[in-house]
Parts: C-alpha cells; sequence; structure tokens
C-alpha cells in the first residue's frame, strides 16, 4: 500500500501470479474430468486403448499438482498473504490434492478395464454414476470460477445421486451373478469402479468445502446439505 | 482471563473547531494481559487513538475530545484525575528511541526518582529488573554508566521499554516501536512484546501488518477515523468480517 486510492505495483504482481495459479487449478480439474470421463468410456465400451491412455496421462496430472503446491508455498513465503488470498492459496493446496486422488482413482477404474477378461453386459447404473460425479466436478470448477458459494453447494447434495447409483450397481451385479456364478469374478473387479467412483464423489464433495471456505471464510460441511440416511438416523 | 483493562466509549477528536473528526464515534475494550494492535493506513487516527489512552492529546491547542475513556472504570478525561498520575500507569513507547542524554542507568532511574524513590539500593533494584524485563540487561550490565546515546538503535528502544516499565505501568502504549529499526532489532522487540503481556497491557499502532499478525492477541482497523473492525487477529487475519478490512489487510485497498 502506498497512497489511498491506487493498488500498488507489488500487489498488481501478486494478483496476477494467483490468477495464473487459478487457471493451472482449472487445468487440472479439466485434466482430471478427462481421465475420469475417458475411464468411464474405455470401460463401458471395453476400449483397452483408451484406458491405456488414461494411465500414461496420470504423470502430467501429477506435475501440474506438484507444480501448484510449489507455486502456492512461493507465493505464502513472498507475500505473506491474509484473509482472502491466504484462504485461497490453502484452498489450491487442497484442491490440487484432491483433484490428483480423482485422477489416480480414474486410473484404478481404467486397470479394471484392462484386467478385465470376461464380457458382463452393460450396467444400468454404472455410466449415470459416473456422469454424476463428472457433472459434479464441473459444478465445482464453475463455482470456482464464478466465486460462487450457492453453486458449491449444490455439489453436497448431488453427492446424494452417486449413492443410489452404487446401490442399483450392486443391485445388478447381485443378479448377475446369481444367474451366472462364473462372472463372480469379474463382477467383483466392477464393484470396486463403483466403490472407485463412490470415493471421487466424496473427493469432489471436498472440493465444493474448500472453495465455500476460499469464498465466505466460514467451513461448511457437505453433511449437512445431504440427505439424511435411515441408517444414520 | 478476559478483564477489560481500558474501555472506550463513543470517543471522537478533532484537532480543531470546525475541522473534520479524526476519531468518530470509537467504541472498543482494551483486555488486561494481551496486545492490542491498531492498523490502517496513514491518518486513519489509529496513532490519534492511541495517545487518547493516556491523554497524550493534551499537549494540542485546540483539540476537542468528547465520549470516555475508561482505565479500571475510572474516566481518566474527568476534572480531578491527576495526569502525571495517569501517565505513570499508562506508559509510553515511541516510534524513534528517545533516550535522555544521560547515562543507561539514569535514564532508568529518572521516572522512580521523579516519584520520589531516594533509596539508592531500591533504585539498582530498579534499573536491574528494568532491563532485565526489557531484555537488555546482559548487554549492558557492565556499562550502566555509560551514555544512554552510544546504544545501538535496537538497544536503544529497548531501553526506552525498560524506562516505561521502570515507573511500573499498568498499561504500556506503544507507538510504531519497530519503524525505526533493522529486523533482527524488531524480532527482539517483538519477542519482548509478547512477554511483556504476562505483567502489563499492552497497545500498538504498527504500519507493518505482519506485525500485526504476529503479536497482538487483539486487531482493530481504523479508517478514516472510524473503527471498522476489531476482534481476535487470528479472525482478522484469516476471515475478516468486513469488506474493507479485506481491502486493506491484503493490499487492494481502493
Amino acid at each position: 500500500m502506498t497512497e489511498r486510492g491506487r493498488t500498488s505495483t507489488v500487489n498488481r504482481f501478486k494478483d496476477k501470479e494467483m490468477e495464473s495459479l487459478f487457471s493451472k487449478i482449472f487445468e487440472l480439474g479439466s485434466l482430471t474430468e478427462r481421465a475420469l470421463s475417458d475411464a468411464i468410456w474405455a470401460l463401458s465400451h471395453q476400449d483397452k486403448n483408451l484406458a491405456r491412455q488414461v494411465l500414461d496421462g496420470d504423470d502430467a496430472v501429477d506435475e501440474l499438482a506438484l507444480e501448484i503446491n510449489t507455486v502456492s508455498f512461493q507465493l505464502i513465503a513472498r507475500y505473506q498473504p491474509v484473509a482472502f488470498d491466504l484462504r485461497a492459496l490453502e484452498a489450491c493446496i487442497r484442491m490440487a490434492l484432491d483433484l490428483e486422488r480423482i485422477t489416480d482413482l480414474a486410473v484404478n477404474i481404467a486397470r479394471v478395464t484392462l484386467d478385465l477378461d470376461v464380457r458382463i453386459k452393460p450396467l444400468k447404473n454404472l455410466e449415470p454414476m459416473g456422469m454424476r460425479v463428472i457433472a459434479m466436478l464441473n459444478t465445482s470448477m464453475s463455482a470456482l470460477l464464478r466465486r460462487d458459494v450457492s453453486a458449491a453447494k449444490e455439489v453436497f447434495a448431488m453427492d446424494d445421486a452417486v449413492d443410489d447409483y452404487e446401490d442399483g450397481v450392486f443391485a445388478e451385479l447381485m443378479e448377475i451373478v446369481m444367474e451366472t456364478p462364473a462372472l463372480t469374478n469379474g463382477s467383483n473387479k466392477i464393484i470396486t469402479v463403483a466403490r472407485v467412483l463412490e470415493r471421487a464423489g466424496d473427493h469432489v464433495t471436498n472440493l465444493a468445502e474448500h472453495i465455500c471456505y476460499m469464498i465466505a471464510g466460514n467451513r461448511v460441511r457437505a453433511a449437512d446439505f445431504r440427505r439424511v440416511r435411515t441408517e444414520d438416523k | 482471563m478476559d478483564d477489560v483493562k481500558m474501555k472506550i466509549e463513543s470517543l471522537s477528536l478533532s484537532y480543531s473547531r470546525g475541522a473534520p473528526l479524526a476519531l468518530k464515534d470509537v467504541s472498543m475494550g482494551i483486555t488486561a494481559n494481551s496486545v492490542t494492535a491498531f492498523i490502517g493506513p496513514s491518518g486513519c487516527g489509529k496513532s490519534t487513538f492511541l495517545r487518547c489512552l493516556n491523554r497524550m492529546n493534551d499537549f494540542v491547542r485546540d483539540v476537542y475530545i468528547k465520549g470516555m475513556v475508561m482505565l479500571d472504570g475510572m474516566d481518566i478525561y474527568s476534572p480531578d484525575v491527576d495526569v502525571t498520575n495517569l501517565r505513570r500507569r499508562v506508559g509510553m513507547v515511541f516510534q524513534r528511541p528517545n533516550p535522555f542524554p544521560f547515562s543507561i542507568r539514569d535514564n532508568i532511574a529518572y521516572g522512580p526518582k521523579l516519584l520520589g524513590e531516594r533509596n539508592r539500593s531500591k533504585i539498582e533494584e530498579i534499573v536491574e529488573r528494568s532491563l532485565i524485563s526489557a531484555g537488555l540487561w546482559e548487554e549492558v550490565r557492565d556499562r550502566l554508566g555509560e551514555m544512554a546515546t552510544s546504544l545501538s538503535g535496537g538497544q536503544q528502544q529497548r531501553l526506552c521499554i525498560a524506562r516505561a516499565i521502570a515507573v511500573e505501568p499498568e498499561v504500556l502504549l506503544m507507538d510504531e516501536p519497530t519503524s525505526a529499526l533493522d529486523p533482527i532489532a524488531t524480532a527482539r522487540v517483538e519477542e519482548l512484546v509478547r512477554e511483556l503481556k504476562k505483567d502489563y497491557t499492552v497497545a500498538i499502532v504498527t504500519h507493518n501488518m505482519q506485525q500485526a499478525a504476529r503479536i497482538s492477541d487483539t486487531t482493530a482497523f481504523f479508517l478514516m477515523g472510524e473503527l471498522v473492525e476489531y476482534g481476535p487477529a487470528d479472525v482478522i487475519f484469516t476471515t475478516p468480517g468486513d469488506k474493507r478490512t479485506e481491502d486493506y489487510i491484503t493490499g487492494r485497498f481502493g
């Protein structure tokens, strides 16, 4: 701060660097979305080439996440940020971690596709489950872009549907195994995919929590926005 | 723990008749045994406010002060208040170290002597205790007879702090006490301030936002004579409540 009514040069530099950090988060977000949608497409279409591409893309994601961490720490060291700036940097570090974890989960799905040696008929619930997680990811990224807390909070309730799809996948696979016990092994692998997608949904929920804190400064718990499940009552 | 040492109610101040208010209806409490920092851009009223707490503004001609400042429930602007006694209870350390042109020992002994202390060994004891509290004893114990002006800037400022606490005040006011010091001397004074709050109530004006973040328990943000917001430093520096505070501390002012 030099004079009133004028933003000093130092801060314009800081703002530019923060902006470029955010654009790295968006880049990571789109790489993550790509990995997840490719992994799901590869599984439902038995496209082993595409599954291999998901595996290959993981290194770039790890590198970008690491870069976001490094840059965030540099900004903390150089500018001693406070208030929004500090919350934003915390959010960037944590979002990078969650996005990187989601990509790891996409890699798990791709591995299942590569391992799968039997043909299981397409499940009604699995692809929509994946699409739902992707929709949550997109909603949280656009909430981040628009600094929109209520949009970020929408993500929490969207996770309920992911749980419903997971239950649906379990039921469908149960039926398959009853009909054709030989598919038990393959079905177990698909179950892990449902589990993995459910965890990806949790990571997206974390993203939305970080975004809410960054924007509004108060911690929100996703659970407060979720439907109350009978077993939790 | 949360005893209010000083309570300020609707304090307004103008430096001359008809001039804009330098303080506008400021109310806040200063908690005992804690560090309260006042921050804000130049001309925001933070130093004026600090100086109201021991009536330093009385020296200003035509000053107009309205409202109440209470020390342990006593209105310090009440006509029957002995201002010298008030300033003993509420001491002050200034921006630039201002040692008297005496020896180190006499700088510390000056206040107690003025208050009537004649016992030499008692005075020696006060000199030692004050210098120990100010973290200067080890550096000057063998040269108490030397001129205070021979000390480095950082040492001089700690000497001034020792001088202020020699008369056993209850509240210490500090007006940008490190702005003339290098980073190492600054760090020593900051460390000292945090030590001092065990025995004193400290109120400090600082231009250095990071300093306020490092040493204050409560931070108050002033803007154009107005107290915009005050609260725990942890809250002010992570999630300030007012947009103007946010803009100022993140350097996005204007």
